[in-house]
């Protein structure tokens, strides 16, 4: 097998864990010292592949929040590695880790986190702006239609219904076709329609443009849409689901929730 | 809900902590104010009191023409004799005290710069020395014609040893002196900024002028003669123009005089104190009303639970109150530590003034306790308001709720109103004929008060429109950052209005201070260099007092010159009240002054004699007197001089060279008893450094005397104004940094309630120097709406200040420089108020940021 015939995010993979654009090793987080010591990771590794859809679930401190944070980066492990791409991120300081976030990594949140002050137009393309990089207009104009929201592009987000603001949110996660997409519950402030709207647009970013997602969700039917689950517990993968079904991931959690 | 209160304040320390020194400036200005001036008073108190120890009663001139250089009138010598003779009389000293009498030089015969202190010259009689306000500190008293006694102070700046020699100016050419002595005034070491030279009697009256006059007697009364029976039997035997008062009489009247002064500088120090306190309210209102946005969700959960409307705006008020007295009392402190700063500053402009240690009255300290307290009270009472508008409900909702587009139609149309209020109120002020001094200046600040409180409510509408302008720099060039900091300026007008208000009034203040400081200055150089056609002036070295005759004599003896003409100047009493009176020499005035004639000529003054006088049109109306009037006017030493009116003439109403009545050397060196120059005006042939070096040589005997080129002159002369304009500028400075405090407050306030936004964009890419960028970038905007709304108003306010004189020919010039300079100081201002919220947004923990909800 020559290199020419792996695709570039193959080809940047490191070596510690080829076919995987996203690994953690050994992950280790732990608050507070001594007796108060809270161990919100306890030795995690992980791979996840390009243009995979992986759902992470499990109780509440089962540390699935501090596994997403150090895998985009926005936190650092007490110990143990973590990989985007080429880059262990978990040394990089924060210039370094800054420029990761804005080559490599998309957000959507459960709160949405718009900025009030900015039009759903201008919040979609504020991370090339930060960035100071040009926007693939054609990609660009393909999104907006996509998320459906070409007619309230130039409306304020309290202008906006919360299904529309997530919307708004995915748009500006995918516009700058990041590494991995990161969704934070991104259904857990809505009603079922639009949740289900925003899991349709999430899966439709895997199918059609190979999008690797990581998804931290409370909610079945959401993980129902991933390729592979990872259930947490006092911080440790305890068990993994491929191709799973809603049933079949009440079925886990309940079993994982239970022991 | 007290209790309450208490610990909202202790858990928001920080945010009180700020708020609190908004106050605490204020506050010690009021009470840097009051403690300075009772020190001072104190202190003058002290010195007169020591000053006049030795004796019951004093006699002196009476006091005819106030603002006489010379002071009161004198005495004839004549008199002590009759004095010490007089019945309950014990003993009786007469001597010389002249505040301008004796100018030092240090070691390399340069004349001291007493930056317009008194230069007294003391002249008693070594067996009189009881009666000498000079205690001896080292050597011996002068005693005759070439020996001097300096106060400490001037002997240790000067490096004086006793036993070495002095050149001293005086009223004629400048002699040299032994110092023999060094002495103390009472017990202190110096008054101010004064310099003192002691002489024996006929030394002094030598020095200053005065032979066989005397400026007071001291005298002592027999045992069991009342200082009251003493004046009784001394008043007979006095001329008219002398009075006798007993010591205390004496002390009060000297102190009385102080008091005037001392008044002034206390309403002046009093008046920025307010400026600062008005400032500080806009900033303590607007920390309380974002406090109560951010505390919607506590607030409503005690409506929730039980508390009324009442409860909570009590608590609020409670809040207020407790930070503002506790303010003040830390205020307090601060100013009687800011007397001495004032102290300084005064001393820096040249006012320096006597100490001793700090007098903290009951008046300050009720003062300084009770406005302090008000003014928080009085800035928390909306923002309280605004608390009890809370609904309960508020509490279960999801997220802070959107600030308000904007202030409510109401409150615009009341800003409005109350802004076209104060304007017409100071135009009447300004500008209506009749109105008292004071009266004008109350009704011009309370006008002033409520416009800037009008523009403060019209203000948030306006933030949208000129953000977009003066925002327009951050927004396209300095990327995202920029542009999210414009935004960020704009997305709560009504906080950034009373952000940019309280600087407003700053800058617009400033900014009329550099107005009117320039077209004073413009004013004044059209004025008076157009009055002059000689190529040098020499004038005294401080510019205002006068100097000997003999420096005409010198000048006009210097080679190369071709005209040489003095022009003496004293205080007279004329019918209108004190007026200026100037002695020209008719056969050279007209060569080197140019006269604006209402009736008469140039020949008028060429042919003027003894006894006539050209008046100035101001004083003909005023005086009620046309050609050929007979009048008379008193010197300050009770002469009457007849005078028959030859011309008329239109001075500058600016800054006129001539005073309103002008005689011929003649008739003035006839009747004022110490003839001195203010200026002499001289042409030279050649080059103007050629008549430089030879004028400067002839007048080496007179170092108190000043050369310069008539440019260099009117510069000098314009820029008198100066040192008041840096006072000024110094004294708004303090409203600036109450403001900017009140820039570092909201935008510390914002970052804190934008940290998930802050988190988010962090997520999204942003860089910490990208937050920090953003953070300056509104601080910046924040401060431009600032400059943008105040310049303009400070500088309509100078224009209408200007339309108010413009009887004195001020015409009002754009200081277009120093608004620059003022923009650019409140943005590099705006940049400093920024750094630590912006180190505080960069510092954002991304995780924790997110979490929050």
């Amino acid at each position: 097998m020559s290199s020419a015939t792996l695709t570039r995010d193959e080809a940047s993979l490191p070596t510690q864990v080829h076919g995987a654009v996203l690994a953690g090793r050994d992950l280790i987080k732990t608050y507070g010292t001594g007796d108060v010591a809270v161990h919100a990771l306890d030795g995690v590794s992980l791979t996840i592949d390009h243009g995979e859809l992986v759902a992470v679930m499990g109780p509440s401190g089962s540390g699935k929040s501090t596994l997403m944070h150090i895998l985009a980066g926005l936190d650092r492990p007490t110990s143990g590695q973590a990989w985007i791409g080429d880059d262990e991120i978990s040394t990089l300081n924060d210039d370094r880790l800054t420029e990761i976030r804005r080559r490599h990594v998309g957000f959507i949140f459960q709160s949405f986190n718009l900025l009030p002050m900015l039009s759903a137009n201008e919040n979609i393309l504020l991370p090339a702006r930060i960035a100071g990089r040009k926007v693939d207009t054609v990609w660009f104009d393909s999104l907006v239609e996509r998320v459906g929201l070409g007619d309230r592009l130039g409306h304020r987000p309290s202008e906006l219904s919360g299904g529309q603001q997530q919307r708004v949110a995915i748009a500006r996660a995918l516009v700058g076709r990041p590494t991995v997409l990161f969704a934070d519950e991104p259904t857990g402030n809505l009603d079922t329609h639009s949740g289900t709207q925003v899991l349709e647009l999430i899966r439709e970013a895997v199918e059609r443009d190979r999008q690797t997602t990581v998804m931290v969700t409370h909610d079945p039917r959401a993980a129902a849409i991933a390729d592979r689950v990872l259930f947490l517990a006092d911080g440790q993968i305890v068990t993994t689901l491929n191709s799973p079904s809603r049933d079949s991931v009440i079925a886990t959690l309940a079993e994982v929730t239970g022991r | 809900m007290m209790s309450i209160a208490l610990r909202g304040l202790a858990t928001r320390k920080l945010r009180s902590a700020m708020v609190a020194f908004a106050v605490v400036l204020g506050v010690a200005m009021i009470a840097g104010s009051f403690v300075l001036t009772d020190t001072i008073h104190a202190a003058f108190s002290g010195i007169y009191k020591t000053a006049t120890e030795g004796s019951d009663a004093i006699v002196s001139g009476k006091p005819i023409v106030e603002n006489s250089q010379n002071g009161d009138a004198t005495i004839p010598q004549a008199l002590l004799q009759r004095v010490r003779t007089t019945l309950g009389v014990k003993t009786a000293g007469g001597g010389i005290s002249s505040d301008y009498g004796a100018r030092l030089t240090d070691h390399n015969g340069k004349l001291v710069d007493t930056n317009g202190n008194p230069s007294l010259a003391l002249g008693f009689a070594p067996t009189d020395a009881a009666f000498s306000p000079l205690r001896l500190s080292t050597g011996r008293w002068a005693s005759g014609a070439n020996e001097v006694v300096l106060d400490v102070a001037s002997a240790k700046d000067l490096k004086y040893m006793l036993g070495q020699r002095i050149r001293i100016a005086g009223q004629a050419t400048a002699g040299t002196f032994t110092v023999v002595g060094t002495a103390t005034i009472g017990n202190s070491s110096s008054i101010g900024g004064a310099t003192v030279a002691a002489f024996d009697l006929p030394t002094a009256q030598r020095v200053v002028g005065l032979n066989g006059r005397l400026d007071q007697i001291a005298v002592t009364a027999q045992p069991g003669v009342s200082p009251e029976a003493l004046i009784k039997n001394i008043a007979p035997i006095l001329p008219a123009t002398a009075q006798v008062l007993t010591r205390d009489q004496e002390q009060k009247a000297q102190l009385k005089d102080i008091d005037k002064g001392l008044g002034f500088i206390q309403q002046f120090l009093l008046a920025f104190a307010g400026i600062a306190l008005f400032v500080g309210a806009f900033v303590i209102f607007n920390t309380l009303s974002i406090t109560v946005a951010q505390r919607t969700r506590e607030l409503a959960t005690l409506r929730l639970i039980g508390a009324s409307g009442k409860q909570i705006r009590r608590s609020v008020v409670a809040e207020g109150t407790i930070l503002g007295f506790v303010a003040s009392i830390i205020g307090l402190g601060a100013g009687i530590g800011l007397a001495k700063g004032l102290n300084a500053l005064f001393a820096a402009t040249g006012l320096d003034l006597p100490q001793t240690s700090m007098v903290i009255a009951t008046r300050t300290v009720v003062w300084s306790l009770v406005v302090g307290t008000l003014v928080t009270v009085v800035a928390s009472l909306v923002p309280a308001i605004r608390a009890t508008r809370i609904a309960p409900t508020a509490a279960v909702r999801e997220g802070l709720p959107q600030p308000s587009g904007g202030a409510r139609r109401h409150t615009v149309i009341a800003g409005a109103a109350a802004v076209a209020t104060g304007l017409a109120v100071s135009c009447v002020a300004l500008l209506m004929d009749g109105i008292d001094t004071k009266a004008r200046f109350l009704a011009l600040a309370a006008a002033l008060v409520v416009m800037f409180i009008g523009v403060g409510l019209v203000l948030p509408r306006l933030i949208g429109p000129i953000t977009r302008v003066v925002g327009a720099p951050s927004a396209r060039f300095f990327g995202e950052a920029g542009k999210l900091g414009r935004d960020n300026a704009m997305r709560n007008p009504g906080r950034t209005a009373a952000t940019s208000a309280a600087l407003m009034v700053g800058l617009a203040l400033i900014a009329c201070v550099a107005s009117l400081g320039q077209g004073l200055r413009q004013s004044d150089r059209n004025a008076i260099a157009g009055q002059v056609s000689a190529t040098h002036v020499v004038s005294s070295s401080d510019g205002f007092t006068t100097v000997p005759t003999e420096v005409g004599t010198a000048v006009a003896a210097a080679p190369g010159v071709t005209v040489a003409s003095s022009i003496r100047q004293e205080q007279a009493a004329a019918s209108t009240g004190e007026v200026t009176v100037s002695g020209v020499d008719p056969a050279t005035i007209t060569g080197v002054v140019n006269v604006n004639w209402a009736t008469g000529s140039t020949s008028t003054l060429t042919k003027l004699t003894t006894g006539q006088a050209v008046v100035s049109d101001t004083f003909a109306k005023d005086a009620n007197v046309t050609i050929g009037s007979h009048m008379s006017v008193q010197t300050p030493d009770g002469t009457a001089v007849a005078l028959t009116v030859a011309g008329v003439y239109k001075p500058s109403r600016f800054d006129s060279i001539l005073g309103p009545v002008v005689i011929s050397q003649s008739t003035f060196d006839g009747s004022f008893n110490r003839p001195a120059d203010a200026i002499t005006l001289a042409k030279v042939a050649g080059s103007a450094a050629t008549g430089t070096a030879a004028i400067t040589a002839a007048l080496a005997d007179h170092p108190d005397a000043k050369l310069l080129t008539k440019d260099a002159w009117v510069t000098d002369r314009a820029s008198g104004i100066d040192q008041l304009l840096n006072l000024l500028y110094v004294l708004l400075g303090l409203s600036v940094a109450i403001a900017l405090l009140g820039m570092v407050n909201t935008l510390a306030l914002s970052v804190m309630e934008r940290t998930r936004e802050l988190g988010t964009l962090r997520a999204l890419g942003a860089s910490r120097r990208q937050l920090r960028r953003m953070v300056r970038h509104e601080s910046v905007v924040v401060a431009l709406i600032g400059a943008a709304v105040g310049l303009p108003v400070g500088v309509g306010l100078a224009a209408l200040v200007t339309r108010a004189l413009s009887d004195y020919d001020v015409s009002l010039s754009l200081p277009i420089g120093s608004l620059i300079a003022i923009t650019l100081v409140a943005v590099i201002a705006a940049v400093i108020a920024a750094t630590g919220p912006a180190r505080r947004a960069s510092r954002v923990q991304v995780v924790q940021a997110l979490a929050q909800q």
